[in-house]
C-alpha cells in the first residue's frame, strides 16, 4: 500500500515538471525518434501526440507503438532502442554527463517488444544501464540485445515496473 | 487390405500432392521463423491421416494429408474453422472459442517459442472438431479434446513468458544478465535466450533461438534500428582555431556521413591539453567546438540539433602534467546519431 502512494506522489511530481518545468528548466532532450514504420505515440504527462520522425525524446516520456508499427529511438549517448509492433516503453531515467562521472540510463519496456544496442553509457558504466520488464530487470554489458513482453492478463501485477 | 498396402497408398497420394505443390508460387510461403511448428504440424496430421486411414475413413485421411502436405511444403495451415463443419449450436460455439484460444497462442509468438505444443494443440484441435462433427466416437472426442487443452497450455505457458535474447554484435563480446525475483540468468552466447513466466519465477534457460526465430519475433523492431551513430575526431593547431590538415580530411568525412542521415542530431564537445590555465582552456575548448559546429551549420543541419559543450581541459584523451602541451588533447569530439 505504501509502495502505491509513494509510486502515486511520483507521478503527480513528474506531471508538474513536465507541464510547468520543461519551458523553465529548458529540460535537455534524451534522444530523438530516428525512424518510424506505421504510427506511434509519444505521451508527455497528460498529452499524448503521434511520434514523428526528427521528434525529441525527454526523460519520463512514455512512447506506445501501433498493433502492426515499429519505431527506432537514438539516445544522445549513442544508445540505439527500437520497439517493434504493440510496445509499451518508458524512458524513467537518463544522464549522460561523463565528465562528471553522473550517468544513467534506466527504462522500461511494458509490452511488446525491443532491440537495445548498447551506446557510450554502457561502454563507461554498464552497472548505470537497466531495462525494466514486467518480470525483472535486464542488465548489460556493453552489448545488443532484443526482449520481448508479452500483454499480460492484468491484475495479478499492476504496479509499473 | 493389408496395413502395408494402406500404407503405400497413402504414400503415393502424398507423393501426388508433393508434386502437385511444387508448382505453386512462393508467395503464400510461411514466415521463415514458422518452420519448425510447420514441420512438427506436418509430423502430427501424417499420423491423423495414417489413423484414419487404419479406419478405413478414406475423406479424413485424404483431408489430413493434404494439411501435412501444405505445412511440410512450408505454407501458412490455420486450424480447422468450426463454423464450416456440420456441428449443433453449442457444439459449434464452444469449439469457435476454443479456435479463437489456439490461434490467439498461435498468433502470440506460440509457433515461434513453443513449436512443437503449438503443433500438437493444433492437430489436436482438428482431431476434435473431426470427432465432433462425426458426433459418436465419445472416447475419440475426450481424447481429442484433452490432448488440445494439454498442448495448448504448454503452448501458452511459453508464448506468454517474457524472453531476452542476445544478439550477435560487431565484436561478439558482450552479455546481459537478467534478474527476477526468484533468481539471475546470465546470456553470454549471440542466440542465447532466457525465459521468465513470472516476476518470481527464476529465469530459464530457453536454449539457443535460431536466427529465423529471432527475425519472426523481432524483425519489425531490427527493421527500426536507426543508424548507427558516428563518432569523429577533430584537431587543432596550438592555440587556435585552425584544423589541422589531417582533420581538414576528418571534416570532409564527417560532413559526407550527415548528409546520409535523414535526420541528423550532433553532440561537438571541445576539449584543450593543459598548457593554459584552466578558465581560458575552457573558453578556448568552446571557441573551437562553436568553429566546428558553425562548419557543420553550413552543411545544412540546423543548429538546434547541434548540442554543443566544452570539458575544456578536464578530459584529456593523454594523461599529462598541468602546463604540459599536448597535441592529442586539442581536439573536438563530435558524435553524429
Amino acid at each position: 500500500m505504501h509502495k502505491y502512494r509513494l509510486l502515486l506522489a511520483g507521478f503527480t511530481m513528474v506531471s508538474m515538471v513536465t507541464l510547468d518545468g520543461r519551458e523553465l528548466k529548458a529540460e535537455e532532450p534524451v534522444g530523438q525518434i530516428k525512424t518510424i514504420a506505421g504510427v506511434g505515440a509519444v505521451i508527455r504527462g497528460a498529452q499524448s501526440v503521434p511520434a514523428e520522425v526528427g521528434q525529441e525524446i525527454y526523460r519520463n516520456d512514455r512512447i506506445q507503438t501501433g498493433a502492426n508499427d515499429s519505431l527506432g529511438i537514438t539516445f544522445r549517448d549513442g544508445t540505439q532502442v527500437s520497439l517493434g509492433a504493440g510496445s509499451d516503453f518508458l524512458v524513467r531515467d537518463f544522464v549522460f554527463e561523463p565528465q562528471k562521472g553522473k550517468l544513467s540510463f534506466v527504462v522500461s519496456i511494458l509490452k511488446g517488444s525491443l532491440v537495445y544496442i548498447s551506446g557510450r553509457i554502457a561502454a563507461l558504466m554498464p552497472q548505470a544501464v537497466e531495462i525494466k520488464t514486467v518480470n525483472g530487470t535486464i542488465g548489460v554489458r556493453g552489448t545488443r540485445f532484443a526482449a520481448r513482453v508479452p500483454p499480460a492478463d492484468r491484475g495479478d501485477h499492476g504496479a509499473i515496473p | 487390405m493389408s496395413r502395408a498396402a494402406r500404407r503405400s497408398i497413402s504414400g503415393l497420394l502424398l507423393a501426388a500432392l508433393l508434386a502437385g505443390c511444387q508448382a505453386l508460387p512462393p508467395a503464400g510461403q510461411a514466415e521463415e521463423g514458422d518452420r519448425e511448428f510447420l514441420s512438427a504440424l506436418a509430423t502430427r496430421y501424417e499420423a491423423l491421416g495414417a489413423s484414419e486411414a487404419e479406419q478405413y475413413d478414406w475423406p479424413d485421411s485424404w483431408w489430413y494429408a493434404r494439411r501435412a502436405v501444405r505445412a511440410s511444403a512450408g505454407y501458412p495451415v490455420e486450424p480447422v474453422d468450426p463454423a464450416t463443419r456440420a456441428l449443433s449450436g453449442p457444439a459449434r460455439e464452444n469449439l469457435g472459442s476454443a479456435r479463437a484460444d489456439l490461434l490467439g497462442v498461435l498468433d502470440g509468438g506460440g509457433r515461434i517459442l513453443a513449436p512443437e505444443p503449438s503443433a500438437r494443440a493444433q492437430a489436436a484441435f482438428d482431431c476434435w472438431v473431426e470427432q465432433q462433427e462425426e458426433g459418436w466416437q465419445t472416447a475419440d472426442i475426450e481424447q481429442c479434446r484433452s490432448e488440445f487443452v494439454q498442448a495448448l497450455g504448454e503452448a501458452r505457458l511459453a508464448a506468454r513468458s517474457e524472453l531476452v535474447v542476445l544478439l550477435p554484435g560487431e565484436n561478439g563480446a558482450g552479455a546481459v544478465a537478467v534478474q527476477t525475483r526468484g533468481g539471475r540468468q546470465a546470456l553470454d552466447r549471440p542466440y542465447a535466450a532466457s525465459a521468465s513466466s513470472s516476476p518470481d519465477a527464476v529465469p530459464a534457460d530457453r536454449g539457443d533461438l535460431s536466427p529465423a526465430a529471432v527475425s519472426g519475433l523481432f524483425g519489425d523492431a531490427l527493421n527500426a534500428v536507426p543508424q548507427a551513430p558516428v563518432s569523429f575526431i577533430l584537431q587543432f593547431e596550438a592555440g587556435g582555431q585552425d584544423l589541422t590538415d589531417a582533420s581538414k580530411q576528418v571534416l570532409l568525412d564527417l560532413t559526407a556521413d550527415i548528409r546520409r542521415r535523414r535526420v541528423p542530431d550532433l553532440t561537438v564537445i571541445g576539449h584543450t591539453d593543459r598548457a593554459g590555465a584552466a578558465p581560458s582552456n575552457e573558453r578556448l575548448a568552446r571557441s573551437r567546438a562553436e568553429t566546428v559546429a558553425r562548419l557543420i551549420e553550413a552543411e545544412g543541419v540546423p543548429a538546434g540539433a547541434i548540442d554543443v559543450k566544452s570539458f575544456g581541459e578536464t578530459d584529456p584523451l593523454v594523461r599529462t602534467a598541468d602546463g604540459v602541451a599536448e597535441p592529442r588533447n586539442r581536439r573536438v569530439e563530435v558524435m553524429v546519431r
